[in-house]
């Protein structure tokens, strides 16, 4: 007989981009398999493309025996899988049936459809409230919704994208004992997540992925932690390219410099309730280049933000070169000389519709150099700028430009140059080089660098491994909010930190 | 979009608009090069002609830099109508309440009042719109129809002059009378001041700290945040200037033209503002031009009609082409763009209905 689902050859690129490569899989109902992966492993393409979103460029889905083509939202409902987003779509002003019931006709909206949510609620110990809105609704009973107007569809396939990182603490056992109901009811449920405790909890195998190809689908409970993470972090890079990065790299002794940033005991909980940041504590020295390692939504960006103040801790204190700043706004943060390159550059880091020269001022207008007697001079900005752009080699060097026109290495060489002149205590730069190429991304590290041997401390989120590695003096490994582990760049192994980085909280401690 | 497209695209709206306004007059029976030429000398060659225009023109400007600025900030503002209403109360009634001042002294401080009125009710918005997340257009907008009621009343109760046959109020003194600028005519210096308003804008958002930072929070809320500017803040000073700059359009209606309160003392000018604005590509120093052109388009469209026979009303079909036509250049594929395209409807559609109601009364 041949298996429930049958995955064979399946390929996938953009552009030149390989996301999917000879991805095979057999899977049964009745069966939880985990995906595991870093960022841009292939996983959210694979759920893709299982749901019709995206074509394959060669190889077969079968379902039950027979060669399926999954082109549009309403084929998906008719092969029943379903796909939970971590981002839902759901109607905030309607109601959960309304929700559940949106899109059927008016014949199947009866009350009969009534009792069978309510009957489906019981069944998985479901709890949701048939009385309020969606909007009013807690993250998790959201989740919940989206789950039963999967279930409401019959569907025999569910595949949920990193289910829990929305969900408060609280959330997450009861979410995974209504996920078990699922699979004990005979339903195929793909669990995409990088969090190996819950994978473990959970599942029954793991598809472990990179760059875009399958490194292994293992049975979750022989296999060790380390193993998985391992695979998922791939190979070390080979000695000769490490040597070669470390070769360039010259390290700075700071063991005796002054604390530029300590961060202590700091917590973040959102409205929601989710621990964002939890009891987190840091310290950057000042020249020191502290990395922070991390999969992607493990609370480096709010760190980030919290750090500049463009987000308020819950509790916990921040101190810059001994002085208190915890509460401190976000101006005057920016005249302390914290210089901060944000994740976003387009949302944030730049104003597109404003000229490069503008752009390299407008987060300190009102410094003393660019104002001449009590007004903007707009000379004086020409000329800041122009200089910056001759020093960071922007193209097109025209600082009337709009930002919008430039590329985005050279975008974020605006940013960076604006933040490096301003920097005089402490750098935060994020994912400095998503998006550039080779060039751009060694001339932004090596930018970074000359800040920190001028003494400014350097706090650098990416997760990007291999650069923050690269660069960093210290790496910290952050998840759940957590530093889960400080080492020595020089004297660890990728697996090493892709254990911190997944890891559960009771193997950290 | 960046502002030479933006300009550009509006040239182009200004031109479709006469063009098709041309095909109406043709359909009328007449030579559009020779109505748009006599509309055009009439506004602005002819003396009495273009003495008409620069009363219109007046609180055409000021309403439309109390368009621009809160604009800037990203806020939009339909209520300067509400605005002219309440700064000319403020202003009425402080020159009633204290006629023997000086008019070197009593006219700064009756412009004072007014801006303070505008202001006021700029606030109310601003506030919610800062602190609760309210959508600043429909609150704007609302407050409109209370200001115009609001004075109303004022000017058929407590105001209303001895033996009025219409709501007003007794007259201001002589002193406070805004200097008339071309004899025998009521040109007075209102159009002037708005000139004053437009430099000390313009060099503001682009040489003051301050200035500079709303106009960021305007064009990119979080990058704003990133650079320090507190949002709220910027927003409620944004309003409050754009409510005074509006509640002073109020005054020069009052002291300038009629030398009384009015019921309907504006004719919708708050909202021919959002036309000069946008008109404007938001920039205040560009807002004379547009404020004149406006103003032109409706003080010829009269003698248009006794001249060579054009029914006026193809003037007010061409204005509202204009809004269409600018509504539509501005229109990106941003949703913020077409509930401006919608707003400039609703625009057009309050003044019909407010030019109704005065018809009414």
């Amino acid at each position: 007989m041949d298996p429930f689902l049958k995955v064979t050859g399946i390929d996938k690129s953009f552009g030149a981009v390989r996301a999917l490569h000879n991805v095979n899989l057999l899977a049964s109902k009745g069966e939880c398999i985990a995906i595991l992966g870093e960022n841009g492993a292939g996983k959210t393409t694979f759920a893709s493309v299982l749901i019709g979103l995206y074509q394959p460029d060669n190889g077969e889905i079968k379902l039950g025996g027979t060669p399926v083509s999954v082109t549009s939202p309403a084929k998906v409902i008719e092969h029943g899988i379903g796909m939970i987003h971590q981002h839902f779509s759901l109607v905030g002003a309607m109601t959960a049936e309304e929700n559940i019931l949106i899109g059927l006709p008016s014949t199947k909206r009866g009350a009969e459809a009534r009792a069978r949510i309510r009957q489906l609620c019981s069944d998985f110990d479901f709890n949701v409230d048939f009385d309020i809105r969606v909007t009013e609704m807690p993250v998790g009973m959201k989740q919940r919704v989206e789950i039963l107007k999967a279930l409401f569809r019959d569907v025999s396939i569910l595949i949920l994208d990193e289910p829990t990182s929305v969900l408060a603490p609280t959330e997450v056992a009861p979410f995974l004992k209504g996920v078990r109901k699922l699979v004990a009811n005979g339903c195929l449920v793909f669990f995409i997540s990088h969090k190996l405790d819950e994978i473990r909890e959970i599942a029954d195998r793991v598809m472990v992925m990179r760059h875009g190809r399958v490194e292994g689908v293992l049975p979750v409970a022989t296999t060790p932690m380390a193993q998985m993470s391992a695979l998922m972090m791939g190979e070390k890079p080979t000695s000769e390219t490490v040597g070669m990065a470390k070769a360039k790299k010259v390290r700075n002794d700071t063991s005796s410099a002054p604390d530029a940033l300590v961060v202590s005991d700091v917590c973040l909980i959102d409205p929601s309730g989710a621990e964002i940041l939890q009891d987190l504590t840091l310290t950057v020295k000042a020249g020191e280049i502290l990395g922070i390692a991390g999969i992607d939504g493990n609370g480096q960006t709010e760190l980030s933000e919290v750090i500049t103040g463009l987000r308020r801790q819950t509790s916990g204190a921040i101190h810059l070169n001994g002085t208190e700043i915890s509460s401190a706004s976000i101006a005057s943060r920016i005249a302390d000389g914290i210089g901060f390159v944000p994740e976003d550059r387009h949302a944030e880091g730049l104003v597109l519709s404003l000229s490069v020269e503008e752009n390299m001022a407008f987060r300190s207008i009102s410094e003393d150099r660019f104002m001449s007697g009590g007004l903007i001079s707009r000379r004086a900005i020409h000329e800041i700028a122009s200089d910056a752009i001759a020093a960071f080699d922007i193209r097109p060097s025209d600082p009337k430009l709009n930002a919008s026109a430039l590329s985005g290495g050279n975008q974020q060489k605006v940013v960076l140059a604006r933040e490096v002149a301003r920097a005089c205590n402490l750098l935060v730069v994020v994912q400095p080089t998503k998006g550039l190429d080779i060039g751009a991304t060694e001339f932004v590290q090596n930018q970074i660098r000359t800040v920190a041997q001028s003494g400014v401390g350097v706090l650098y989120i990416s997760t990007e491994l291999e650069h923050v590695l690269d660069i960093s003096d210290r790496v910290a490994v952050m998840a759940f909010g957590r530093i889960t582990g400080v080492v020595d760049p020089e004297n660890t192994t990728l697996q090493d930190i892709g254990l911190l980085m997944t890891a559960a909280p009771e193997e950290v401690q | 979009m960046n502002r030479f497209t933006m300009q550009r695209r509006i040239a182009t709206a200004l031109l479709l608009a006469l063009s098709v306004g041309g095909v109406l007059i043709l359909l009328d029976g007449h030579n559009p090069f020779e109505a748009y030429k006599v509309l055009f000398l009439e506004s602005f060659l002819n003396y009495w002609g273009f003495s008409n225009t620069l009363v219109k023109a007046s609180p055409m400007l000021l309403a439309g830099l109390a368009v621009i600025i809160p604009m800037r900030a990203g806020v939009f503002n339909i209520g300067g109508e509400g605005q002219i209403y309440i700064g000319g109360l403020f202003g009425a009634v402080f020159a009633l309440a204290i006629p023997d001042l000086p008019g070197l002294l009593g006219v700064p401080l009756i412009f004072i009042a007014a801006a303070a009125g505008g202001a006021f009710w700029a606030a109310i918005p601003a506030y919610l719109k800062a602190y609760r997340g309210t959508n600043e257009v429909i609150v704007t907008l609302l407050m409109n129809f209370i200001a115009i009621h609001i004075v109303s009343y004022a000017v058929a109760g407590p105001l209303l002059a001895e033996g009025a046959p219409y709501p007003y109020s007794e007259e201001v003194s002589d002193a406070y009378r805004l200097p008339i600028l071309m004899p025998q005519s009521d040109t007075h210096a209102g159009f002037v001041f708005g000139l004053g308003m437009t430099i000390i804008l313009y060099f503001w958002l682009r040489f003051t700290p301050s200035g500079f930072q709303l106009d960021l929070v305007g064009r990119n809320v979080r990058a704003a945040a990133y650079a320090g500017v507190d949002q709220k803040k910027t927003i409620i000073r944004a309003m409050l200037i754009g409510g005074s700059l509006a509640g002073m359009a109020g005054a020069i209606e009052v002291i300038g033209l009629k030398y009384r309160l009015f019921h309907l003392f504006s004719d919708g000018y708050g909202y021919d503002g959002i036309v000069v604005a946008f008109l404007a590509a938001l920039n205040p120093i560009v807002a004379p031009l547009t404020a004149l052109f406006l103003a032109g388009l409706s003080a010829g469209a009269g003698t248009m009609q006794r001249a060579i026979g054009v029914d006026s009303s193809v003037i007010e079909v061409v204005e509202g082409l204009v809004v269409v036509f600018v509504a539509a250049a501005l229109v990106t594929p941003r949703t913020t763009s077409k509930s401006i395209l919608k707003l400039l409807a609703k625009n057009l559609r309050l003044r019909r209905q407010t030019q109704r109601q005065k018809k009414e009364a």
